[in-house]
């Protein structure tokens, strides 16, 4: 599967880079006009926003703390690079529905290297801490590598680096550029996976789990390390037994040893995002994701009610332990109050960063 | 016909657009049912929207439509039921919220039997956390004078020897995960 977008926008001043060559050279066929300003675009809805393609020099930072570490939550110290905006997958839960409202056009960042070099300074100016990056936080990490290549510049910086691990998270299957590169152990490739009930009903457009499962035994062959995000897990009529089947498979494909981290995690949206997930209607009618027994908690978002999200924990926790012993799991955005329930413990932020760091080494 | 009796309905209840617009929205069979509960209830922009919240979920959780699970013969029936309008709306709602939230309702019908089993009256209340999303039970206990105080600890005390107690506790924790 590889996205083909309608229609490309090149910012005018991009038109020499590194990405919008990359892109030219891989997309032939595709229609490229320039903009001098991103009002020309026009506004359009979230799911127009995703079909054409935009390139852009991104102006602000590309390296965050994880949006995700709210306070009262146990956070793993993660670090975010956003090189895109937007993915052109549509799931019904995506947060960005809500949280790009404004800004929705699907848009790749024309000055990656700047990027990095914002990397760069950290991690020279912390040579004794390892870092955990990610590029999925406000994209999919994959899904516009067949068009824009990024992954060739990614790979090899961080395969040089000595105290930071690059995490490409996705739900596609497009590993094809990362076969030829080599990691050096630096790069965990992670998917994020539900079972099939789930995907066909919620995630729409993203690669069916077989396939998924299938990019991650390559990856997994050509040296990289993999991980997989429960997260979301949908609470749904037969939720026990399709994830126990989504495992049968996982398991069938893919060897404990191979995995340096599962998150789990569960639905959760705030009122806003639901509004809107109801307002899209028959568009992305996000049946189980409306359905699920969530209820508001203390920071106003809605998620499974306790009790259940507990027992969901640990359903696929025992399921993960039995094969995956020696794997890092760790809960995404949750109270200490729920780690206790479900992990029988509560690290501090730093023992979990810690800790996932030394999981995504060799 | 629906139609005509959806505009007087929203004109009628005085419908904010956007609550309006998600009644048209629906499909013909939704429409219908949401307005056969709706207009005899007379039921306000705010009560309508819980009940659409609350439907909606159920029919995207069961995998069936709004008509359905307005249409089921146990919403009906409460329909019919000797009570006043706010009771009835009460009721549906109620009755509603059981469906979309089928485990947490069951577990909290568990606890709910238990704490009636204690036979506290009713100046003494025991109150889980919302939702069962805490982790602390709150104790209430109301008295007009010292000695109606010292009776209600002394029911109290009584009711948490009683075995009831421990099986709520068990309950809700599990529960609670």
């Amino acid at each position: 599967m590889s996205f083909v977008p309608d229609q490309v926008w090149v910012e005018r001043g991009s038109e020499h880079s590194s990405v919008v060559a990359e892109t030219r050279a891989r997309l032939p066929g595709a229609r490229f006009a320039t903009f001098a300003d991103a009002a020309e675009l026009g506004a359009v809805g979230f799911a127009e926003a995703k079909r054409s393609l935009v390139l852009k020099r991104h102006r602000g930072g590309f390296f965050e703390h994880c949006p995700a570490g709210t306070s009262g939550m146990v956070c793993c110290n993660y670090l975010v690079l956003n090189f895109a905006s937007n993915c052109p997958f549509d799931c019904s839960y995506c947060f960005l529905q809500d949280y790009l409202a404004a800004n929705n056009r699907l848009t790749a960042f024309t000055n990656p290297e700047d990027g990095l070099d914002e990397v760069d300074r950290v991690l020279a100016a912390h040579p004794e801490k390892q870092f955990r990056i990610g590029t999925g936080e406000l994209a999919d990490s994959l899904a516009l590598d067949p068009v824009t290549g990024l992954s060739r510049l990614l790979v090899p910086f961080f395969a040089a680096r000595d105290n930071a691990v690059l995490e490409l998270k996705t739900k596609s299957d497009c590993v094809d550029e990362l076969l030829a590169l080599d990691p050096r152990g630096r790069v965990v490739v992670s998917w994020s996976l539900n079972p099939r009930q789930v995907i066909e009903s919620e995630e729409y457009g993203t690669a069916p789990l077989p396939a998924r499962l299938s990019a991650a035994r390559r990856v997994a062959d050509s040296g990289y390390r993999v991980g997989f995000h429960l997260d979301p897990l949908v609470e749904h009529p037969g939720w026990r037994e399709h994830y126990e089947a989504m495992f049968d498979e996982l398991f069938d494909t893919i060897r404990g040893d191979d995995v340096a981290w599962f998150s789990l995690g569960s639905l959760r949206m705030t009122p806003s995002l639901v509004r809107k997930v109801r307002a899209r209607g028959a568009e992305r009618p996000g049946r189980l994701a409306l359905g699920a027994e969530t209820v508001s908690g203390n920071d106003g978002k809605l998620r499974v009610w306790r009790g259940l999200r507990v027992r969901m924990y640990q359903a696929v926790l025992e399921r993960i332990r039995a094969a995956a012993p020696a794997a890092t799991v760790y809960l995404c955005m949750e109270t200490p109050a729920v780690w206790e329930k479900a992990m029988r413990e509560v690290p501090s932020d730093r023992q979990l960063g810690q800790r996932l760091a030394a999981g995504a080494r060799w | 016909m629906t139609d005509s009796r959806l505009e007087e309905y929203v004109e009628r209840q005085r419908l904010r657009p956007v609550t309006a617009e998600r009644l048209r929205r629906l499909d013909q069979g939704g429409r219908s049912a949401v307005l056969d509960v709706a207009v005899p209830l007379g039921l306000n922009d705010n009560q309508l929207r819980d009940v659409l919240d609350l439907a909606e979920d159920s029919a995207a959780r069961e995998g069936v439509s709004v008509a359905e699970v307005l249409g089921d013969p146990e919403a009906a029936a409460l329909r019919q039921r000797r009570l006043g309008r706010s009771d009835k709306i009460k009721a549906l709602k109620a009755w509603l919220r059981r469906r979309r939230y089928p485990h947490l309702s069951a577990a909290l019908d568990r606890i709910d039997a238990l704490r009636a089993r204690l036979g506290l009256p009713a100046a003494t209340r025991l109150e889980l956390p919302e939702n069962l999303e805490g982790d602390e039970l709150v104790v209430t206990l109301r008295a007009s004078s010292v000695e109606d105080l010292r009776a209600r600890v002394a029911q109290l005390a009584r009711a948490c020897d009683r075995p009831e107690i421990e099986a709520l506790f068990d309950v809700w924790h599990e529960a609670a995960g």
